[in-house]
């Protein structure tokens, strides 16, 4: 069964009262345990595929299914839960009780439970001993821990992930990612990857979703067959090259597309 | 060498921070010391010298406390009115566009109106007590309040409201979990401007129609050409003005200590 399906879906914006074809027609699914990567150009609507499956924005066309219900659904069954570029974590809260946030909402608070499950997931993500600390004296790399700590509190079959490491360096970056896979392989979740890295995008998943703009259209959806558990030495391999190539040319021909259409548009 | 360097480095960082406390007791205590010495015989009954202030604040002290109590009263009871009629509207102002269209321009009509000019009013309204400075006091609070806290519970970026809408938290959830503690910032920074303001407006609003408190002190040694007396209660006044702001920066250090991240970033 799978965890996300989409079925055509549309969305418009309305911007400075024009409107604005942010996706179209967009369909896929999404297996259970999957790693899946969404990629395309700046403003191709990726984040807002997101936003729909979570259930934060409402498609104008076409159908959404997550885990057998609607997002808005899923949303208050705790189905999913995301993870952002910025980690947002709240410095008037220790760490843990950063980590603690989702089980506070909606609920009634358990907190000898919770508190034990948030030590354990600070210690799977490798911040023991900072349970106490502010998140101000964390750095970039460390606050996203949490922040994926703080994602997989109410054991959710859905993570969606937002550029989660768009803003560290590569070197953290590189950690980070070695870490999500290691965490991915303990939990039981999907993951949803927003990303605009193709390298990043070919190491981490199953699939590729490669998207156009103006309007995001889905242009291909590549399956990664490298094996796992994947290791840092696998971006320099040569397999992985010919996916990253694809990847990047496919891009490359959308964005060239793009292109040109907006120089037509400018004609008189 | 570069340890040795370093060392040298070192100790003159630690000699720049004794400076920077130093040169502003130096500079107080000189401009003390020369009052004291050159100003003070030519104009001593305009300027009393400072040890002479000094002297007769000590021993008018139980007067000058017996004094500052009801100041400090008006003030305190003035300002915790004023700030929670701030905070409450400005949650008004922030949930409800309708509330705070109609309420803004009699919220800035307030603020521009001359608020000394309308003790007269308030007075003639409540009588010559404490009602009408309290009043006074907590219409001033009230503005840099409101402004400030409307500024602070809508300071929280996109993200965090998405985060907390993915988690499916209701509106009251935002607001005690994320609003309310990311706007404590602004509401210190309000504080600090209100707080030695309404000492400040405590004492003028005693100028009129008042028996005690250190601003009818004030009028009485000045009507009694007690010089000394009125500087004396001017040192008290300044001090007590200081050690509101001491005690609001403080606070904030022990209940906010995470408050100047917010701000920063």
């Amino acid at each position: 069964m799978a965890s996300v399906v989409l079925k055509n879906v549309s969305k418009l914006f309305i911007i400075n009262n024009e409107p604005f074809q942010a996706l179209k027609d967009i369909s896929f699914e999404i297996g259970e345990q999957e790693f899946v990567s969404i990629i395309g150009p700046s403003g191709c609507g990726k984040s807002t595929i997101l936003r729909l499956i979570g259930g934060l924005l409402f498609p104008d066309e076409g159908e959404i299914d997550v885990c057998g219900m609607s997002p808005t659904e899923a949303r208050k069954n705790r189905m999913y839960s995301f993870v952002f570029q910025d980690a947002v974590l709240f410095p008037w809260r220790s760490v843990i009780q950063n980590v603690q946030l989702p089980m506070e909402i909606n609920q009634k608070f358990d907190k000898k439970a919770s508190h034990k499950k948030a030590t354990e997931l600070l210690k799977l993500v490798g911040l023991s001993g900072f349970e106490e600390a502010s998140p101000n004296q964390l750095s970039g790399g460390m606050r996203h821990r949490v922040a994926l700590a703080r994602a997989l509190m109410s054991s959710p079959p859905l993570i969606f992930m937002d550029e989660p490491f768009a803003a560290l360096d590569e070197i953290t970056r590189d950690r980070m990612n070695l870490e999500l896979l290691r965490i991915w392989s303990e939990t039981k979740s999907s993951i949803v990857f927003v990303t605009h890295s193709i390298e990043e995008a070919v190491f981490l998943s199953d699939r590729v979703i490669v998207l156009s703009t103006r309007p995001g259209e889905k242009v291909a959806d590549i399956k990664i067959d490298l094996p796992r558990p994947r290791k840092l030495e696998l971006k320099q391999n040569e397999e992985s090259f010919v996916y990253s190539n694809e990847i990047r040319k496919l891009l490359a021909s959308v964005t060239q597309k793009a292109a040109e259409q907006t120089g037509m548009n400018n004609l008189p | 060498m570069i340890v040795v360097e370093k060392q040298k480095r070192l100790q003159k960082t630690a000699l720049n921070k004794g400076l920077n406390w130093l040169l502003p007791v130096l500079c107080m205590g000189g401009l003390i010391l020369l009052w004291e010495y050159w100003i003070g015989d030519s104009l001593k009954f305009v300027l009393p010298r400072p040890s002479l202030i000094f002297n007769q604040f000590i021993q008018q002290i139980h007067l000058l406390l017996n004094n500052a109590y009801i100041t400090i009263f008006e003030a305190f009871v003035g300002l915790a009115i004023g700030t929670v009629i701030g905070v409450l509207f400005s949650i008004g102002f922030v949930y409800s566009k309708g509330f705070a269209k109609s309420v803004y321009p009699y919220a800035l009509i307030l603020r521009s109106l001359p608020l000394m000019a309308i003790l007269p009013i308030l007075t003639s309204l409540m009588g010559p007590g404490y009602t009408s400075k309290i009043t006074l006091i907590a219409l001033a609070s009230f503005f840099p309040v409101l402004i400030n806290m409307v500024q602070g519970l809508t300071a929280i970026n996109k993200t965090t409201i998405e985060l907390m809408q993915s988690l499916n938290a209701s509106k009251s959830e935002i607001f005690w979990k994320v609003r309310l503690p990311s706007s404590l910032p602004y509401l210190f920074t309000s504080l600090k401007i209100t707080g030695s303001g309404a000492i400040v407006a405590a004492i003028i609003s005693e100028y009129m129609y008042a028996v005690n408190g250190l601003g009818a002190l004030m009028v009485s040694f000045m009507f009694g050409s007690r010089l000394l007396d009125l500087w004396a209660t001017l040192l008290a006044s300044t001090i007590l003005s200081l050690l509101v702001y001491i005690l609001i920066v403080f606070l904030e250090k022990i209940l906010i200590p995470w408050g100047k991240h917010i701000k920063e970033g």
